[in-house]
């Protein structure tokens, strides 16, 4: 009896040290990126907790709605404001955190109608290697392989990073073009209404015109008789 | 000793585990995009806190507190509308292309004292998340094995978004396209309104001057 739940204790330690390595590795490849949609009237902060001095990149970029600006600031966890933007559309920005809370806010409080839509995301200014990537120990002395390895590792995820920006960038011309096509066919339309109504606008103008000459010559004297008789078709 | 090793250990490990977080009031709504091929899973790993204004500081919450997850597809069709714990994880299967709008709000809907709700959010997409030291345990895998292995990981990342890439290329492309049609059509539709409009007017006024007499 003792012996099973000594061992059931065992398997639930277990259990939660595989659990806390699990939530480890979900973040372990550093990168927090986030898509949010700030609404009109809205401060919205983003918080997070550093613990080392590493260097960090932050990167945000404007998706869409309105001029495609917004008012970004950082603020260090003694309440200073370390970058602070108005009406940016997107930056970059390194920094090195100290110890504490970390806000990135994205502001629209001057904005009463247009929402936004803005991408960032927050990830080490430098790649780490391979092996603290997979939660090992860096060795002191990497072999020609493991150098090679971490070389080709910089390259592939600058490779990624790049990919990630360039998503964004597309992801801006894909909207404004797809915006365009449907303009084009509102616009043209409207248009097209317009010259319509113009049309028959000018025609019934000139009409009144000449009846009012008409009416205004109606009694007028020496007038022929016919002209009394007009078919308004 | 060792005991205080092993927690700080484990305690530095569920700070550098943390996500980022952002606070959220009872009826505020929160909504995230995230454009995602085809038959990609996203999972969303978060946690509630409650604000405690005896400790001023925020604790988890231990009351039926919840997460409300609502989310909709490029189509505007809900794929997913459920009300979570204050802490664990949802997971969808994206099986159209395109953005996916992530909503969340908390489920409370009288709550006694209106309360600020912190909220840690980490969303991953793909297989992101691989235990490489099980990887290298279970395939028995030299060290060198593995560098490479995690290599081969990310590559292979790079040509899904390659994939993706094309797909979305194409279809800017046809929305391309399409405006070029619709410029071309509609140019050559407003010029023929424009004729015809003349036209008719030519015509008309003809005949009422003609009846008029004035010419």
């Amino acid at each position: 009896m003792e012996r099973a739940t000594r061992s059931l204790t065992r398997a639930i330690l277990t259990l939660g040290v595989a659990f806390h390595l699990h939530v480890h590795l979900v973040s372990a490849h550093g990168t927090r990126q986030l898509t949010y949609i700030v609404q009109h009237d809205e401060r919205a902060c983003f918080s997070n907790v550093w613990t080392n001095n590493e260097k960090i990149f932050f990167e945000y970029q404007v998706v869409r709605g309105g001029n495609k600006d917004l008012d970004v600031q950082i603020i260090t966890p003694n309440g200073m404001v370390l970058y602070n933007r108005k009406r940016a559309s997107g930056d970059e920005v390194t920094f090195t955190p100290q110890n504490g809370e970390f806000k990135f806010c994205f502001s629209n409080e001057f904005s009463r109608i247009s929402d936004k839509v803005v991408m960032f995301n927050i990830r080490p200014a430098y790649t780490d290697t391979l092996s603290r990537e997979a939660g090992d120990q860096e060795p002191t002395v990497k072999d020609a392989g493991q150098a090679a390895c971490d070389e080709i590792h910089e390259a592939v995820t600058a490779v990624l990073n790049f990919q990630r920006k360039y998503r964004v960038h597309e992801a801006i011309g894909r909207h404004l073009a797809e915006q365009l096509n449907r303009m084009v066919s509102w616009w043209s339309l409207g248009q097209s209404v317009v010259v319509l109504l113009c049309g028959v606008g000018q025609v019934v103008a000139l009409k009144t015109l000449f009846t009012d000459t008409r009416k205004s010559t109606k009694p007028s004297e020496g007038e022929p008789e016919e002209k009394q008789v007009i078919s308004y078709t | 000793m060792a005991l205080t090793t092993f927690l700080f250990a484990i305690f530095s490990l569920f700070l550098t585990s943390s996500a980022l977080y952002f606070h959220i009031g009872e009826t505020e709504r929160k909504c995230f995009i995230e454009e995602i091929p085809d038959e990609t899973m996203v999972v969303g790993n978060y946690k509630v806190e409650i604000f405690d204004s005896n400790i001023n500081d925020f604790v988890p919450t231990v009351y039926g507190l919840g997460m409300h997850v609502d989310i909709r597809d490029p189509d505007d069709k809900v794929i997913l509308s459920r009300t979570y714990a204050a802490e664990g994880r949802f997971t969808f299967t994206s099986h159209t292309a395109g953005e996916h709008i992530i909503c969340l709000n908390s489920n409370s809907t009288a709550w006694l004292y209106a309360g600020q709700l912190r909220v840690h959010l980490d969303i991953s997409v793909g297989e992101h998340a691989v235990d490489y030291s099980q990887v290298q345990a279970k395939d028995k895998l030299s060290e060198l094995q593995l560098r490479i292995r995690q290599l081969l990981d990310q590559v292979e990342q790079i040509t899904k978004e390659q994939n993706y890439q094309r797909y979305r290329e194409e279809r800017f492309r046809q929305t391309s396209e399409s405006t070029n049609q619709r410029v071309l059509w509609w140019s050559i539709a407003q010029t023929l309104i424009l004729l015809l409009t003349g036209f008719w007017q030519m015509q008309h006024l003809k005949s009422f001057f003609q009846a008029k007499k004035l010419v």
